[in-house]
């Protein structure tokens, strides 16, 4: 019997050396192919109509409104009131889809010219089209509406440093700021309003007209 | 010379490598991007069927009531209400009760909200990113009429 339980002494070595290897690719695998992505909220008000609107703020309303229409040719921008210079574009379709790129670029221009402003409408006019708009319609345009993107803003702080002469970091000096952008920068900075905010958002204050 | 030669003949050493500690801080790694990767997003959990459109910027932080809509289904607070087929939701497949069903979740939320004061009428909207404009229409006019007026557009942004 004691023979049987006798224990056996096994001079094994046990080889890990692949399985670190396999953590190693495992880890380099999962930081290329993971797409670091967040989610996100817009924030938007909804309103029956642009009276109900209105009433909340008629004084500034009379001197600025900014509204954006999505109509079956494609997105009207129109301002009106006493302190604004009327603006009505149409921003036509663009291989059939609405140009979201063209009205953002058009906004940070609007922005230029009333840096002190923050309130935008969104008003849905399509008639008989109206599938042809979606939720992700709705998100791009107020993404659009709401703020600069990272690298226009990255873009808009190399021009606002241009403007005050202070220094620029060696990355920063490369950077090529558009005409639009350095008057946004000096817009935003000769504002005595705009110059304490964000300077990221363009017009933050979106109502949607209409939606409900 | 001869000499020499035999002074650089390799030698037999007794050396071993320590490389759990090694292994240990892989693991740690490993398990730090997995959870890294799954938890960075905001307070909601991503509803299932639901492709989110992708946007530039957004704000991370805030709370609301949920409202999901994907193309079968209409849910409050992560419950189904409305069974759908492709975002028809004038004609839902468990009929009138699905809507009856919906109000009535929503005036409870909202009620249960303003009894604790914390109703704000904010509103977590999670649709899919092809919810026609009639769908979100007839979703968000119920939604307004139990007072949620500040609607939260969820999309998902790169870092």
């Amino acid at each position: 019997m004691k023979n049987f339980h006798k224990e056996e002494h096994l001079d094994t070595e046990l080889n890990i050396v692949p399985i670190i290897d396999c953590f190693v690719m495992l880890i380099c695998f999962l930081l290329f192919t993971a797409a670091f992505t967040q989610l996100v909220f817009l924030e938007a008000k909804m309103t029956s109509n642009t009276a109900a609107a209105a009433q909340k703020s008629r004084s500034e309303l009379d001197q600025f409104r900014l509204v954006i229409t999505f109509e079956e040719q494609g997105l009207r921008l129109s301002t009106t009131g006493s302190a604004s210079k009327k603006v009505n574009v149409l921003v036509p379709m663009l291989a059939g889809n609405y140009d979201f790129k063209t009205l953002h670029g058009h906004l940070i221009n609007l922005k230029s010219e009333n840096p002190e402003r923050y309130s935008a409408d969104i008003e849905f006019k399509m008639g008989k089209q109206q599938s042809s708009v979606d939720y992700e319609k709705i998100t791009s345009a107020i993404d659009a509406v709401r703020h600069l993107s990272d690298e226009e803003y990255s873009v808009l702080r190399v021009a606002q440093k241009k403007v005050r002469n202070l220094d620029l970091k060696d990355s920063e000096k490369e950077k090529v700021v558009p005409e639009e952008m350095d008057k946004l920068a000096k817009s935003l900075l000769g504002n005595q309003v705009s110059a304490n905010a964000d300077q990221k958002l363009l017009f933050p204050d979106v109502a949607l007209v209409g939606l409900d | 010379m001869q000499g020499t030669m035999k002074k650089h003949r390799p030698q037999e050493s007794a050396f071993e490598l320590q490389i759990t500690a090694l292994i240990d801080t892989l693991v740690i790694i490993l398990i730090f991007l997995l959870k890294s990767i799954a938890t960075d997003t905001l307070d909601v959990e991503q509803s299932k069927g639901i492709t989110m459109p992708m946007v530039n910027n957004g704000m991370t932080a805030g709370k609301g009531s949920r409202l999901d809509i994907s193309a079968e289904a209409v849910s409050w607070n992560g419950q189904k209400f409305i069974e759908t087929k492709g975002f028809d939701l004038k004609k839902p497949v468990n009929g009138d009760d699905g809507w009856n069903a919906l109000h009535s979740a929503m005036a409870a939320t909202a009620q249960k909200e303003q009894a604790d004061k914390t109703f704000d009428g904010k509103l977590l909207l999670q649709a899919d990113k092809h919810t026609p404009f009639p769908a979100l229409q007839e979703v968000l006019r119920a939604a307004k009429s139990h007072g949620y007026k500040d609607i939260r557009f969820v999309g998902a942004k790169y870092n």
